[in-house]
């Protein structure tokens, strides 16, 4: 037998077979006033009957957690061994007894790691009537892998295993680095180690009848590929804007109530929006040039009606994906910016666990784990409810009129996941909300629900390497959407059905750059039922512009269908710079249109190493069709077509030591063809493509992240928004133009349990528009402004958000208890300027959250 | 009080969850506590090329400087030459009135009226003339093109005195000061406003008619008088006119505040009527809506306004939906509730009821 690194090697024994109680455990480097556990009790395991028919050996190295009084609470394998013996180790691991580890003379918990070693004895010479055992004529393969200085396990890695006459069999290392292929004939086998930026190894390999060949091989790092091998980090070197909030600080950003897409408010480039409409209104766009994805599929509501909780709760993702601009062009249809939240997997520990949260708002529950006679699935599901209606409604009664009404909603979602070799993933899901609002009175005389929307989405995905070079991924959903308003007499009820489809292959190329193909497809057929004005055929007023008009019924059925291709590719020449270039072609039905949107992002790293600084750039294209209302036929306007934003960026970012990086960047959108609705003195509207805009502007992040107890960011937005609605009219500032944008946050992990955070808000007052003098219209009743408007701005916006949580852990649990206290000094925030029926006074508004305090508890087991 | 306090603190926190009208303190557009104008009347509302129709204000003055309610004493100036604007819209022509201010006098009432400029007026009435050529577009309507063209007419009202502003194009030269002081007065004593006036080539639209008020379900007759006493619950006023006496409300929107009920017949002449080759016919439909203004007490918002669609199937007359209206806490003799009709072509008429409040 023959190793590269070797830890063991086994010999057949025959015989009985026994557990040998293994030497000390190994405890961890400590430092000089601890004195480690000592074991009191040992546990005889039994020994595996089919590893023992097989006369196999194995020694499984588990971690051992011990509290203060010496007493096991967890063991959890770090290298396993198969064939019985890792559950036999934790079954008697799990029975230890130890003297507790000591810290300066105090008992403390502690971890170790202990092999727990499985041999035969020697068994008595056989009788004339016994039969010799007869021998297992098959050997195995494993091993690990590690990288790095100093060498960590390597996850993911692809090995693959050749021999004469037998099917190539691969497998994938896991958490640990650790890979295993059992049942091998005795002969020799090439072992291939293929990952992405590392240097392929091969190796051959002698496997005998009865023995385990463990190997450890070591790999280096590729010069020619520096990309990052981690799934995560690929997919974010396409974009030279982005932001990511991680799974570890999303939950724990001040002023979120725990809501991890709130988090994304708190990033740079992202504008206030008016009170709680919970827009998203990023780099001077507005709100509905951007889009927001949940695991691919585009949702429509992110946010449930008054803007305190997202639609998916925050346990359920891993990350959120921010690009404020120059986004890559598997994304399209959007000029603004793009939010992906992206679910996490589930937990691969084969447990069940589950998520408990109440507070003053709501309550969810979510739970995941292994799906019982299904081997290889899970589960992972959840549902929220709110309730403060409840509650609140009858202390308000005292003053509320009979139109007055209170958020409710709920959510729920439900995935089942099954992991595929290679590292591949399966999962199909169902994710949905419902929004409405009801009554503040007990029984109003004179009341209508003004809105409700809910929503239900179908997904499924599939992620699967087909080779070390090639990879594909695809997407698809299936979802119902309802919404109603009404308002005075009017009422829109509109269902709709989204189907999107997407995919992408993935090809490396040449070992230096990474070729990318794919699609991205919308499908919607509508039903709009509507009750509106009705469009003046001439020679009248248009009851559009009246004080009542009559409303006219539309009964109006269609297909939305809004196909594209794109492709990528991105390529290193040197270690030093990265380059991504594609085109996206997007085909609008509704406007019979074709788009095509080229775009570049370039990285160069300047300076290499811990202290890094990378230069990055983009430009491209982004077109965005016009919203479906505008193309609805009898309602809508023929000829419209896709506005059309072009983007700019350079930046440098800069690590300024392990925790700290600084990230600056300057940006400018061009934006052309946007569409302005213009009346006329009948009050007939039509919508044309002549508005223009330009953004302009610069980002800073200072961010801390990393540590074990503190997180936090400074993030400063300097930036002007302006539109020119039509070609005969002046430029103006854009309704949502915030001269500066501040966020400066932190959470600090106080021990025992306890975190404390805050976040600070300001930005400029929004403009908005000061008539002098008001129009009356006889033919209507109406005002209209008549004089100069002139553009002012509110009082600028600053809030503090405090946040306290202490948390209780115990083995298998944790308990936690917080309070969030938003806009703790209770400012008054205008919102919105609201002038007089006759234009003659304006005063402000604000709906913004006052001081609200919000008291949960959360348990997760 | 606990309560008055709970209800303070978390007053802001339910604002925002508030699906009506944005909570600023501005009045509401059916109260009436200045000089308002309810509509410009045309006489007959719509015309053929070279015709003539008699425009006159209807306005109401709620300030508590005003002598009465129903009677603005006001200058009123009247400014036409806007036919078929660009885009159809009327701001194309203010630019115009710049050169028609040379012809005035600094206080308009002192223009003689033989110096009026084409397209100028002063008064309470004004007579207006479409052009030989006003008729440009035409739409289909009973299987036949109808050609129409559309005026617009400025006018401003002020309960002081108008005087001209020269070298202004952005918009009407005149302004409004007080009669004593000479300062400019604002928007509750001064209104700008514009009216439209249709011409068609086979259309003839009749200014919509309110008839047979109901007030609580009980017709109000016309006269009274010793012999014509009127019912229970009216008295008969100076003017022999039948008013109707409500109890004043002790407190807003509690239960012991009576809502009362204003409705109207719509009768025929309402609608417009079509011809073709002399035959008259109804005319393709049009929308009529009410409106209502009240001095005193309260209309609920979403009640103010009524959409009604013509010509009605199979009936001569439409009874048109009741308006709730709510006393004031103060009892008054003067107590008015308007309703305002008006039609897409031009239509419009008002109705005046007066109530007493003890």
């Amino acid at each position: 037998m023959r190793f590269v690194i070797g830890f063991l090697t086994a010999t057949l024994c025959s015989s009985f077979a026994s557990a040998q109680p293994a030497p000390e455990p190994s405890a961890p480097l400590t430092r000089s006033n601890v004195v480690p556990p000592r074991l009191l009790h040992f546990e005889q395991a039994n020994y595996p009957s089919r590893a023992e028919q097989r006369g196999l050996e194995a020694t499984v190295v588990l971690v051992i957690a011990i509290n203060s009084e010496g007493k096991v609470t967890r063991v959890e394998v770090r290298e396993p061994a198969g064939e019985g013996f890792d559950e036999a180790a934790v079954a008697a691991a799990e029975r230890f007894v130890f003297e507790p580890a000591l810290r300066t003379g105090m008992p403390v918990a502690a971890k170790i790691l202990y092999r727990y070693q499985f041999k035969l004895e020697p068994k008595a010479p056989a009788t004339q009537t016994e039969q010799p055992p007869m021998l297992p004529r098959v050997g195995e393969l494993r091993g690990k892998i590690v990288a790095g200085t100093p060498p960590s396990p390597l996850v993911g890695a692809k090995v693959t295993i050749r021999g004469h006459g037998v099917e190539p069999i691969s497998v994938v290392t896991t958490v640990d680095g650790a890979w295993l292929v059992p049942n091998l004939d005795p002969g020799k086998y090439v072992v291939e180690i293929a990952t992405s930026g590392y240097r392929r190894v091969s190796e051959l390999e002698q496997v005998e009848e009865g023995n385990v060949t463990a190997v450890t091989y070591s790999l280096e790092t590729s010069d020619e590929l520096p990309l990052e091998v981690t799934v995560r980090g690929a997919a974010l070197q396409r974009e030279v804007t982005h932001y990511e909030i991680p799974r570890t600080e999303m939950l724990r950003v001040p002023g979120t109530m725990g809501d991890a897409i709130h988090a994304v408010e708190a990033m740079p480039s992202v504008a206030r929006p008016r009170g709680l409409s919970g827009d998203l209104v990023f780099r001077g766009s507005a709100a509905e040039d951007s889009l927001v994805y949940i695991d691919g599929t585009p949702v429509s509501q992110i946010f449930h009606y008054g803007d305190l909780s997202s639609v998916v709760p925050g346990e359920m993702l891993e990350r959120i994906e921010f690009y404020p601009s120059n986004f890559s062009v598997r994304y399209g249809r959007a000029m603004g910016g793009i939010v992906e939240a992206r679910l996490r997997q589930t937990n691969p520990d084969e447990k069940y666990h589950g998520t408990a949260q109440v507070d003053l708002i709501n309550a969810r529950i979510s739970a995941e784990g292994p799906i019982p006679k299904l081997r290889h699935w899970s589960f992972m599901g959840g549902v929220r409810a709110s309730y403060f209606d409840r509650w609140l409604a009858p202390i308000m009664r005292d003053g509320a009129s009979s139109e007055d009404g209170l958020p409710r909603y709920h959510d729920y979602q439900l995935y089942l996941e099954r992991r595929l070799p290679g590292n591949g993933v399966y999962r199909m899901g169902f994710i949905g909300a419902n929004d409405t609002f009801v009554p503040v009175l007990a029984n109003p005389t004179n009341w209508h629900v003004p809105r409700q929307n809910s929503f239900g989405h179908l997904q499924s995905q599939l992620r699967l390497p087909l080779s070390p070079l090639v990879d594909f991924k695809a997407s698809w959903s299936l979802g119902r959407n309802n919404s109603h308003i009404a308002e005075d007499d009017r009422t829109r009820n509109t269902t709709y059905t989204l189907g999107t489809l997407r995919s992408e292959l993935s090809l490396k190329t040449a070992s230096v750059g990474i070729a990318r193909i794919g699609t991205d497809t919308l499908y919607a057929p509508f039903a709009v039922k509507a009750y509106s004005d009705r469009k003046s055929a001439g020679g009248e007023l248009a009851s559009i512009y009246s004080n009542a008009p009559q409303l006219t019924q539309y009964d109006i059925r269609g297909v939305y269908l809004r196909p594209s291709v794109y492709a990528e590719y991105e390529f290193a020449p040197s270690r030093r710079i990265d380059v991504t270039a594609g085109t996206r072609l997007d085909y609008t039905k509704d406007t019979n249109h074709f788009d095509t949107a080229p775009r570049l992002a370039v990285r160069y790293v300047l300076v290499d190493g811990p202290h890094s600084t990378v230069l990055k750039g983009g430009i491209g294209l982004f077109y965005q069709p016009p919203d479906p209302a505008q193309t609805l036929p009898q309602l809508g306007t023929n000829g419209l077509t896709s506005s059309r934003a072009l983007h700019s960026m350079l930046g440098v970012e800069q690590s300024l030591t392990k925790h700290v990086t600084l990230s600056v960047e300057g940006f400018e959108k061009e934006l052309r063809r946007l569409q302005s609705i213009r009346e006329d003195g009948s009050g007939n509207q039509t919508t044309e493509n002549n508005g223009r805009g330009r953004v302009w502007g610069a980002d800073l992040l200072l961010r801390y992240h990393g540590g074990e107890r503190f997180f936090g960011w400074l993030a400063y937005t300097l930036s002007r928004s302006t539109r020119k609605p039509a070609t005969d009219e002046p430029v103006e500032l854009y309704r949502y133009d915030q001269t500066h944008i501040l966020n400066l946050l932190g959470s600090y992990r106080l021990g025992r349990g306890w975190e404390i955070g805050g976040r600070f808000h300001y930005a400029t007052g929004l403009p908005y528009k000061a008539c002098s003098f008001g129009l009356f219209n006889s033919a209507t009743g109406d005002y209209r402004c008549y004089g100069t408007e002139n553009q002012r701005r509110l009082a600028p916006y600053h809030r503090l958000d405090l946040r306290v949580e202490k948390s209780w852990v115990w083995p298998t649990c944790r308990l936690s208890a917080y309070i969030d206290i938003l806009n703790a000094y209770g400012r008054y925030s205008p919102d919105k300027a609201v002038e007089n029926y006759d234009y003659s006074g304006v005063k402000p508004l604000s709906r913004s959250l006052p001081l609200l305090p919000s008291i949960g508890v959360r348990g997760e087991i | 009080m606990l309560q008055d306090r709970r209800v303070m603190k978390l007053s802001a926190l339910w604002l925002f969850f508030n699906t009506g009208c944005d909570d600023v303190d501005w009045p509401e557009p059916q109260y009436v506590s200045s000089l308002r104008v309810l509509g410009v009347q045309a006489n007959p509302p719509t015309l053929t090329p070279g015709a003539s129709t008699q425009l006159s204000i209807h306005c109401v003055d709620g300030a508590k400087e005003a002598n009465t309610t129903t009677a603005c004493d006001v200058d009123v100036a009247w400014f036409a030459r806007c036919n078929n604007p660009k885009d159809n819209d009327p701001d194309h022509c203010i630019g115009g009135y710049k050169q028609l201010s040379n012809h005035l006098a600094s206080r308009i009432a002192e223009t003689q009226a033989v110096d009026y400029p084409d397209g100028f007026g002063f008064g309470p009435y004004f007579n207006f003339t479409a052009p030989d050529d006003v008729l440009r577009e035409g739409f289909e309507a009973a299987g036949s093109v109808v050609k129409y063209g559309t005026s617009y007419v400025f006018f401003a009202i002020c309960a002081g005195q108008l005087v001209t502003v020269r070298n202004v194009s952005d918009r009407l030269p005149v302004e409004c000061r007080d009669r004593k002081t000479g300062k400019p007065l604002d928007q509750k004593r001064f209104v700008v406003g514009v009216t439209t006036v249709y011409s068609y080539d086979r259309i003839t639209n009749r200014n919509p008619v309110l008839s047979a008020p109901r007030f609580d379900n009980v017709e109000i007759p016309s006269r009274c008088s010793i012999d014509a006493k009127c019912p229970t619950g009216f008295e008969c006023s100076t003017g022999n006119r039948c008013l109707p006496v409500v109890q004043s409300c002790m407190k807003e929107n509690s239960a012991d505040c009576k809502e009362h009920c204003l409705n109207f017949e719509l009768g025929i002449d309402s609608y417009s009527l079509f011809s073709i080759n002399g035959d008259r016919l109804e005319a393709p439909k049009k929308s009529l809506w009410l409106t209502y203004l009240t001095n005193a007490g309260n209309l609920p918002d979403d009640e103010a306004s009524f959409a009604l669609h013509a010509p009605p199937d199979g009936a001569t007359v439409k009874r048109t939906p009741c308006i709730r209206w709510r006393p004031p806490r103060t009892p008054t003799e003067e107590a008015h509730l308007w309703a305002v009709v008006r039609d897409t072509r031009g239509g419009f008429a008002t109705w005046d009821q007066r109530i007493i409040v003890r």
